[in-house]
């Protein structure tokens, strides 16, 4: 169902996707020392973390897509101008 | 790549089950962990699957995820383990901690994380896990 607590939730989802990506993509890197890995070692380093990184802008988009579908569903119930801070005090 | 200051031996020991219904999410965690040096790990999508297992496998950690495949809620799986394995670990993970944080607490949750969550939290939770782990030993 398209709820907008199912959107936050989505969105929740994307975000967790893209720091998981992007911390394991790092410590791939960190975890060995590259310049005195040999070069099949190191070409299979490079290939996991690379690999992982593609993953990053689709979810980077895909949680875009989320955003923009309730950015649409917000703005006609409650106007863009309105001051959320002042709101939410 | 170890956490700082934690026993390779119970690292190895440690069994972990991953209940989580986006499978990127559940694969994502569990090779974070494997890359900690935990050896072994379950993962699951669906709440009825995971009672089944939990009761046969009986892991000492289970990362839950509130929202499942199947629709039964994770706070159930929550309950239902603490009734089988009072010692066992559950770490709840879910984008809504203001609806399910008391509820997981008052059913014995030992943690919640709050989705989108750092690997840093990861950490700071195996770390107390063993810390009260190696304190039983």
């Amino acid at each position: 169902m398209a709820t907008l607590q199912n959107r936050f939730h989505e969105l929740a989802n994307w975000h967790q996707k893209i720091i998981f990506s992007a911390v394991m993509a790092k410590e791939i890197l960190l975890d060995e020392d590259v310049t005195q890995l040999p070069e099949l070692q190191l070409r299979e380093i490079l290939f996991r973390s690379i690999n992982i990184l593609s993953k990053v802008d689709q979810y980077v988009i895909a949680a875009d897509k989320t955003i923009d579908e309730m950015k649409s569903f917000i703005y006609k119930k409650v106007s863009p101008d309105v001051d959320i801070t002042s709101q939410n005090k | 790549m170890m956490i700082n200051g934690l026993e390779k031996n119970l690292m190895d020991s440690l069994k972990i089950m991953i209940v989580e219904d986006e499978a990127d999410i559940c694969d994502l965690l569990s090779d974070y962990l494997e890359m900690k040096g935990c050896k072994n790990i379950s993962k699951i999508s669906t709440g009825k699957e995971a009672n089944i297992r939990i009761e046969l496998e009986k892991p000492d950690v289970i990362f839950l995820d509130i929202q499942l495949a199947d629709n039964v809620r994770g706070l159930e799986v929550l309950k239902k383990t603490k009734e089988l394995l009072p010692n066992a670990k559950v770490v709840m993970m879910s984008a809504y901690k203001e609806e399910h944080g008391q509820e997981s607490q008052e059913l014995g949750a030992y943690d919640f994380l709050k989705k989108p969550f750092h690997t840093d939290s990861v950490d700071q939770v195996l770390k107390r896990i063993f810390g009260q782990k190696e304190g039983e030993n």
